[in-house]
Parts: structure tokens; sequence; C-alpha cells
């Protein structure tokens, strides 16, 4: 009888505490942390830095009770790749965060990102064609979905136009080749106050690299296995580069001579040309001359125009909370009022095609462009589709430095580019397989 | 006795050298990260690993891991984990985890499991755990199954240091395993050592019980032929003692009744009165003889006669026959109390103890019926058998013995063998002891 009372007063007991403690547990608040840079990737000023961060915060807490977001904030973009691997390795790490193009091999590679296949596959409200492929596609490592863009931002080409007008040319279409290019600068290369040097100038800091992207040449393959700098497409796009850099031999080019005005074309990031069109930051920096932005010529193998520059966002693999992360990773990347403030607070472009494309971005665009500028719906999204993704394999950083050594090595020599590209080739492959 | 001691010491050696081991890689596991995230090398040192280094607290199984080790192996050795079949399950369990918690990097603790369990189990138990542990050690050895399961090597932590600290750390890890396998060698080496030492005392324990047992046959034979010697002898004394007996008494008596008679054959024409007085002298010494030989023949008499009546010495007899031959057999007395002198309860016994020892000896008979009963002064033993019984009637010395018996009593004897063995006896009954 007592034993009876005993063992029914702890059934009692222990129901109580389950009860309890579940109770506890679905009236506690779910905390995710979010990783967050403090500015521009691309170092564009900014005002609010976090006013888009804040704004998705706001809109997934409401849609979501019982959850609260929270980032660390000022970590500035040099140190951020740092934060984020010592938080990793003291098991610290954000939920969701921002992934920097630099780190996104090797956290990939870690297996430190959650996959996102089966995620994409089973939420119909998602789908990879929603986003402009090379923005996608740097969030792909080894054919698996690791992150998706949450910012990105293409290269263009800066256009002199006062310059162009004092020649008598006309501003170059979107369409336009290397072979237009070339002419452009070789025609307005030349001595205009006649003391026998150059000081005029076609182009500044237009590099092998960019003639590589606009000719569909990759420097590597896909997983940073081997070196592809001796094939006919990559020997192409250094040989342009090479006659581009000879019509500026003893020439003294400096950014400087950009910014007074004797240069006619400079690649441009997209960021960059946000920041300083608008008044009053395009009569600080610029105030000599009109200018413009187009796309960058096109090589003769090649469909795309420019490398696409692109932040991404992703899970942690170690997150516990997949069903909650995905649905944040969904308001930071696929949600059309986070993506669309990007055009209004941030100088960044949405990978989202219909954000991009749609016309209040269009009104955006033009509120901030002056005059008959061409920068609009019409060019913005040709680059997005036209760009490509840079590789993003582990030891890519180093390798894309031995490479624009070698490469600007092998520049400087005159006599058969193709062989001296097949020995920097040689020796890349060898770096890349130890 | 040395090695008794020597074992638990070189198993707690072994949870020493474990213990500093796991607490030596476990601290690398820790300190690691941490070092590298407060010099802020974490993406230099994220950088020169294979995959994601498990959080540094994870760390925490191990230890929590390793005092459930220690305390499972604690209740075990005390006994107080009830058969301690548990602990086969629970201290590899617990090895496991610590395994699985240091990255699959240091394995040895499998080797302690064993040493600390291996002694308690034998033959079939014994090969099927040391099976298990050698596939788990196996296993738990493939840098595959690390690289498979997302662990990173404390080999790939240590790389993080320079050039002497981490050749040190590396040599002490190598040192302290590479001792812990050596003392796990040395223990089972010894273990076997001590095992065959076991066997082989056993073996010469046997052989000494076999030669004690040779030994005790040949005294045991000796000694059933000293009893049956002694059985000769008693019986030889006992013929000697019938002899002077019957010379002492029967002689004594006979001899004076022949004198006597002789002198009254004299007398009998010279005086019949004295004749008469011869006579009567003669009758006193019959008597005397008489009594003589009833005083013998009562020292003969059967032990059981002596204490009990004739129709509880019958059951005590059959009950002892029973219980010796197995036979059932059914007495059955009527009436109960017969009131026979004392020769014919003689032979009465003697001629139911007769019959039944024949009927089990000659006849094999599983199941006996003894009934005695009285009618009209005779008395009627019968004795039937189920046994094998005999078409041919052999007259061996038990029948003629019963049939003299009987002869002297004035009864008769039949005997049938052809369905069992039956045996009927007839006793004409006096009343009383008057002959």
């Amino acid at each position: 009888m007592r034993q009876g009372i005993k063992r029914l007063a702890a059934g009692v007991l222990l129901s109580a505490v389950v009860l309890a403690a579940t109770a506890f547990g679905a009236s506690r608040e779910t905390v995710l942390t979010v990783g967050v840079v403090a500015g521009s990737y691309w170092d564009a000023p900014t005002g609010n830095c976090y006013a888009v961060m804040d704004a998705a915060i706001a809109r997934f807490e409401q849609a979501h009770p019982n959850v609260r977001v929270e980032y660390t904030s000022g970590i500035l973009k040099r140190d951020y790749s740092e934060w984020l691997a010592d938080q990793f390795l003291l098991g610290r790490e954000p939920d969701v965060f921002l992934v920097l193009p630099e780190d996104f091999g090797m956290l990939a590679e870690l297996g430190a990102l959650q996959p996102l296949d089966s995620l994409l596959e089973n939420d119909s409200a998602v789908s990879t064609g929603d986003f402009y492929d090379a923005a996608r596609q740097s969030g792909e490592a080894g054919g698996v979905q690791y992150a998706l863009p949450y910012e990105c931002v293409p290269t263009l080409m800066f256009v002199n136009k006062t310059l162009l007008e004092a020649e008598g040319i006309p501003v170059p279409d979107n369409d336009w080749t290397w072979d237009d290019f070339y002419k452009i600068c070789a025609q307005v290369t030349r001595d205009t106050d006649g003391d026998g040097t150059a000081d005029q100038f076609g182009s500044y800091g237009y590099t092998w690299r960019d003639a590589l992207a606009s000719n569909g040449a990759a420097l590597f393959d896909e997983n940073g296995s081997s070196c592809l700098i001796a094939e006919p497409a990559c020997v192409e796009a250094v040989e342009f580069a090479q006659r581009l850099e000879e019509l500026y031999t003893d020439c003294d080019i400096t950014a400087r001579s950009f910014d007074e005005g004797h240069v006619a074309f400079r690649p441009f990031l997209f960021s960059d040309y946000r920041t300083y069109q608008p008044y009053p930051w395009r009569i600080k920096r610029y105030s000599d001359f009109e200018w413009d932005c187009i796309q960058m010529p096109g090589g003769p193998s090649g469909t795309g125009r420019s490398e696409l520059s692109t932040v991404l966002a992703a899970i942690s693999s170690r997150s516990s909370q997949q069903a909650l992360t995905w649905e944040l990773l969904k308001e930071l990347t696929c949600s059309d009022e986070t993506q669309a403030m990007l055009y209004t607070d941030s100088h960044s472009v949405s990978a989202l095609r219909r954000v991009t494309q749609s016309p209040q971005t269009q009104q955006i665009l033009r509120q901030d462009t002056p005059g008959e500028s061409q920068l609009g719906l019409e060019i913005l999204p040709d680059t997005m589709e036209q760009a490509v993704a840079a590789p993003h394999f582990r030891a890519y950083d180093q390798a894309l430095l031995l490479a624009e050594s070698l490469v600007a090595t092998a520049m400087e020599d005159d006599h058969n580019l193709s062989l001296q590209l097949q020995r920097v080739q040689r020796e890349l492959n060898e770096y890349l397989q130890n | 006795m040395q090695k008794d001691e020597n074992l638990p010491l070189l198993r707690q050696v072994m949870l020493l050298i474990n213990l500093a081991l796991c607490a030596f890689v476990s601290a690398v596991f820790v300190l690691t990260p941490l070092r590298a995230a407060r010099r802020g090398e974490g993406v230099h040192f994220l950088q020169g690993l294979g995959s994601l280094p498990a959080a540094p607290w994870s760390v925490a199984f191990a230890a929590l891991g390793f005092a459930a080790f220690v305390a499972v192996d604690l209740a075990y050795r005390r006994g107080k984990l009830g058969s301690g079949r548990v602990a086969f399950w629970l201290e590899p369990g617990m090895a496991i985890i610590i395994i699985l918690a240091l990255h699959l990097d240091y394995n040895g603790l499998l080797l302690l499991a064993v040493v600390d369990l291996v002694d308690s189990l034998h033959d079939r138990g014994r090969m099927l755990f040391l099976g298990a542990m050698t596939s788990l050690y196996l296993l738990t050895s493939l840098d595959v199954l690390q690289s498979g399961l997302g662990m990173v090597s404390a080999l790939d932590y240590l790389a993080y240091y320079e050039g002497q600290p981490r050749q040190l750390m590396q040599t002490a890890i190598g040192l302290l395993s590479a001792l812990n396998l050596i003392l796990f060698i040395g223990y089972m080496v010894i273990l076997v050592g001590r095992r065959t030492e076991e066997n082989a005392a056993i073996r010469r324990l046997n052989g000494e019980l076999a030669r004690a047992n040779d030994k005790l046959s040949v005294l045991n034979s000796q000694l059933k032929d000293y009893a049956a010697q002694s059985e000769r002898m008693a019986e030889t004394r006992e013929r000697n003692r019938l002899a002077r007996e019957i010379h002492d008494t029967l002689g004594h008596a006979l001899t004076g009744i022949t004198a006597g008679a002789d002198a009254c054959i004299e007398m009998m024409d010279i005086s019949p009165d004295m004749a008469r007085k011869q006579m009567e002298l003669i009758a006193k010494t019959a008597r005397a003889g008489m009594n003589e030989v009833r005083r013998s023949v009562s020292a003969l008499r059967p032990d059981a006669l002596e204490r009990f009546q004739l129709s509880e010495a019958l059951a005590k007899l059959c009950g002892e026959m029973q219980q010796t031959s197995h036979a059932e057999i059914r007495l059955d007395i009527q009436p109960a109390d017969m009131r026979l002198s004392q020769d014919e309860e003689d032979a009465v016994y003697r001629i139911v103890q007769e019959s039944v020892t024949n009927a089990i000896r000659h006849g094999h008979a599983t199941e006996i019926d003894v009934s005695l009963s009285c009618q009209e002064r005779r008395m009627a033993i019968v004795v039937q058998d189920n046994g094998i019984g005999c078409a041919k009637i052999e007259q061996g010395f038990g029948l003629r013995h019963m049939r003299e018996r009987l002869r002297l009593l004035g009864g008769s004897l039949r005997v049938n063998g052809t369905n069992g063995f039956r045996i009927e006896a007839s006793i004409p009954l006096r009343w009383g002891d008057e002959i």
C-alpha cells in the first residue's frame, strides 16, 4: 500500500517536471545568430550599413514569434574572415552568416556550410532559376549549392564622355568588342600639349584578367586542380592585354591621370558607379568631365563580359535550427523586400532577376542617374546575365597571386607568348597539385 | 602469488597512461583553437585542416566518458554490477564515446577495456569479447573512417605549432601510446603464462588423483578378500561351537540315557523297583538333555525372532528384502498372532526366508506374494512369484533343507515351477510346547 503511494507520488512528480520543462521550452524564445559585415564589401561608403539587415531581421522576427535574431555589429570587412574562422574554431559560429567570396572555397571544403540542395528542392517558393547564373554559381562547389547570393557587384567600363567628345568619337554601344576598344584606345593615346610624351590615354587598369573574363576563358578549372592559361582562349586574352599594354609603353598612367580626365576607359565596380554618380559625390570626385558606364568589351571567343563579385549568405552545418535558419536565409537572399532594399540602402546589385528587372528598381536607378546616362534597366540586367563567376576553390587566392606575377613576367617577353604561357601553366599546375 | 599482485599494478599504470593521453589530446583539441583564435590566426589554422574541427566543448564528452569508464570499472571490481554482464557493454561503450569525442585519434582505451575485463571471461565468451574488441580496435584505427566522419586528426591540430613544440608534443603522444601498447602486451603475456601454469597444476592434480584411486581399488579388493576370509573363519568357529554343543549337551544326555537304559535292562529282572527308579532317572536325564538342547537351539535362533514376534519379524524380513532387491513383496498373515512354538516359528521364518531368497536369486521375480494362513490346526505357507520359474526342479540344498525342517515338524512341501515358482508348505500345529 505504502509502496503504491510512493510510486504514484514519484510518477506525478516526474510528469510534473516533464510538463514544466516542455512548457518552459515552448515559451522560451529561440535565438538565432547572424554574422554580418560592417560596411560595404566593395568599400563603397554607405549610410547605415545595417539598414538592410535590420529590416530583414525585423520582418523575420515578426513572421516568427518567439524567435530573436542577434548579430555582432562592428566587424569590418578586413576582420570578418578571421572573426568567422575564430567563431568556428570556438564552436560559437552564427547560425546564418555572410560569406565573403575569398572565404567560400575554404568553408565549403571544410564542411562548415549546410548544403542547400534538398532545402531548395523541397521549397516551392524558391528556385535556383530566380538568381542570375553567375551569382548562384558563386555559391556552388563541387555541384552542391552551399550558399545563396546576398548581394553582388559586376564590373563595368567607365567612359570619359568629355574626352571622347573632344576626340570626335561616339560613346560605344553596349555590345562593343575588343577591336572597338583597341581602336579607340589607339586613337586617343597621344601627346596633346606637344611636350613629347603622351598625356592622354585610352585605358587604365584593364588587365589580362578582365580580357580573360570577357573571352569565355577561365584561369583554372572548376575544382582548382589544374590551370588553363595555355588554352587558346586564354592565350588570345593575354595577347590582347599585351597589345593594349604596348600602346602605353614608356607612359606613366596613374589613378590621378584618370581622375583628372586624361583617360578614356577604366574598369569600374558598379558599387563605385552608384556611389559617385548621384549628387553630391559626383561633383566632389570627378568635377572636370562628364562620365558614364557601359559594359566591358566582349572578346572574340566569349559571351561573358566581366567577373561578378558576390557576397553570399549561408547556414552553418552545425546549426541546431535547420528549419528556422533556412527561413532566415530565404528572408535575406530570396525576399523581394530585402533584395529591393539593396538598391535603396546599399550600392550593390540584387542577384534576384525579378528584383533587378522590376520597374521599381529601374525607377530608383533613374532617379539617381542624371541626364542622358545609359545606365538603367537596359544595361544592368544584361551585365548581370553576361557576368561570370570567379572560381572559388581553397587555394584560389594564393594561386591567383602566383598566376599574376607569372603572367606579368610572360607578357614582358615579346617572343612566343603561347610558349611562355605553357611554362606558366606548368608551374601553376605544379603548385595546385601540391 | 607475486603475479597476482603484478596484474592489478599493470592495469593501474595503464589506466594512468590512458588518463594522461586522453587529457593531453583533449588539451590539444581545446587549447589549439583557443590559441589560434586569440592570436587572430583562425583562417591560417582552418586552412591547414581537412574539415571543420569539432567545437572545443565537445571534448567534455571525453572527460565525462572517462569518469564513467572509471566508475563502471570500480563498480565492476567491487561486484556491484550484479553478474557483471553490464560491464561488458558499458566499458567498451564508454571507450567508444571517448574515442569519438577525441576524433578517433586515440583508441588505446579499448586495450584498457580488454585488460579490465578479459580476466573474468572464459572460453566462448572470451573469444567473442576479444573478437569484438579487435574489430572495434581495427575499425577505430582507420584513417578513412576519421575523414569519412569529418573528424580532424590531432596531427592536423599539431601542424599549427612550429617545429620544436610540435615535435615534443608528437613525441609525447607517440611515447605514451607505445607504452600503453607495451603494457597491454605485457599484461596479456603474464595472463597467458599464469593460465598455462594453472592448467599444468590441474593436470598434475588429476594424475595424483588417478594414482590414489588405483591404490584405493587395490585396498578395496584386499578388504573384500579379508571379509570373505573372516566369514569363512566365523563359519568354522560356529561349526566347532555346534560340535561342542552337541557333544556337551546331547552327547552327555544320550550317554547318560544309554548307560541308564543299560542298567535298567540289567535291573529289570532283579528289582523292578530299582529299574523304575532308574527309568525315572533316565527320563530326568533326557529332560535335562532336552532343556540343554533347547538352550542351544535358542542360542542359534535367528536374530529377528529373538527380538520380535514372528509376524513382525516376517514383515521386517520382507521389508529388507524388498529394499535390497527392489522386488515387490506382499505379505499376508491370517491370523496375525498364531502362537507357534519356537521351533515352528524358526521353521516358518526360515522357509519364508529361503523361498523369497530363491524367488529373487534364481527366479529373478519382481513380484512375490507370501501368505500364511491357519486352518484346522494346520498352517499353510504359500510363496508365489512371477519369476522365470523352472520346468524341471532340481533339488538343491535350500529345498532339501526345507523338506528336512518340515519333516521334523511332521509337515510337507510342494513346489511347482511352471507358472513362476510356487512353494506350498503345510505344518501341523501342536498348540503348546509339550513333546
